[in-house]
């Protein structure tokens, strides 16, 4: 016997799965495209400086003029650090040191940079000597160093935060 | 016998029709549901970007000192400030005594201010985005804080 079920034709079916699709499709893709991680700004792992050696002059007019040998042990370039120096009391050095730089290198928003431009100029195994002028007590500093990298066509400066060192330096 | 019934061509666009309407409605209702999104840096959720915060903090004789060393420029901090087990939250800009630069502490720059004696503190940093109401302020999870004792 014939069975007389009633149902929706299949042709109309398809239809209706076809356009719920192409509902959805747009919808959940607006909701979800914030959540797609975009490349992050960072340093290639195997970044790396030191301080290989530093020193303390007396100026005639009692500032001391701080030498820094920093040198790169890395797998890459590098354009330049930040500097913050402290008196020890506190475990994060406060104290920003770029302004005070004479020699070695050039002072850019809040850091030193080794050259004009946006070039990562101290290469691996290279050594650059900075100088700074103080006029306080430090013991120790927390160097940073940078590089300019490009994204999206762009040179942009990246802070190698997994780069990051302390270096106990008295001073004063 | 002649039963009177839509044309399948009617059938199939008001259907069609039901189904769209229907989706918007959904849509609509989780949309509400989940919140307004609040992104940074060209449609990246603010929630991602949290995870590339990264700063350094230390707190001594009442001092606390925080030094931006990630890419990320944190427009705030909150501070849960415990006395024993119990905490209190403040924001870090709201603290009395404490100046704290309306733009925040860009990459690369410290912060070190009095904010009284606690016996432990937890700093969790606070972005801005953008949200389509304009911009936003969002508290990272306290998984991105860090604890000073």
């Amino acid at each position: 016997m014939l069975s007389r079920r009633r149902g929706i034709s299949p042709i109309i079916a398809y239809v209706l799965l076809v356009s719920f699709v192409l509902v959805m499709v747009p919808i959940v893709y607006q909701g979800l495209k914030s959540y797609v991680p975009q490349e992050s700004l960072e340093c290639p792992e195997g970044i790396s400086v030191f301080v290989q050696d530093y020193s303390c002059e007396e100026n005639e007019d009692g500032t001391y003029n701080l030498t820094l040998e920093i040198k790169n042990n890395g797998r890459f370039d590098v354009g330049g650090f930040l500097i913050h120096a402290g008196d020890g009391s506190s475990e994060v050095a406060s104290e920003d040191l770029s302004s005070r730089i004479i020699e070695g290198g050039k002072i850019l928003g809040g850091m030193v940079v080794f050259a004009s431009g946006d070039d990562n100029p101290l290469g691996p195994g290279n050594m650059r000597k900075t100088v700074f002028n103080i006029n306080q007590e430090i013991a120790k500093v927390d160097i940073l160093p940078m590089r300019f990298q490009e994204k999206d066509g762009k040179k942009k400066i990246v802070i190698c935060s997994n780069a990051g060192l302390k270096e106990d330096v008295a001073c004063r | 016998m002649k039963r009177k019934a839509l044309s399948p061509v009617i059938a199939t666009v008001l259907l069609i029709a039901m189904v769209i309407v229907i989706g918007l409605i959904v849509f609509l209702f989780f949309k509400n549901l989940a919140g307004e999104t609040i992104t940074k840096f060209d449609g990246e959720n603010i929630k991602l970007v949290c995870d590339d915060v990264a700063f350094s903090a230390s707190y001594s004789s009442e001092i606390l000192t925080i030094s931006n060393i990630g890419n990320v420029p944190i427009y705030g901090f909150d501070l849960k400030l415990y006395t024993g087990k119990d905490y209190s939250t403040e924001r870090l800009a709201d603290i009395s005594g404490v100046v704290w630069s309306g733009s925040g502490l860009n990459p690369g720059g410290v912060f070190s201010g009095n904010i009284g004696e606690h016996d432990k503190i937890q700093v969790i940093p606070v972005l801005l985005g953008t949200s389509e109401s304009g911009e936003k302020v969002y508290v990272c999870d306290d998984a991105v804080g860090k604890e000073l004792a």
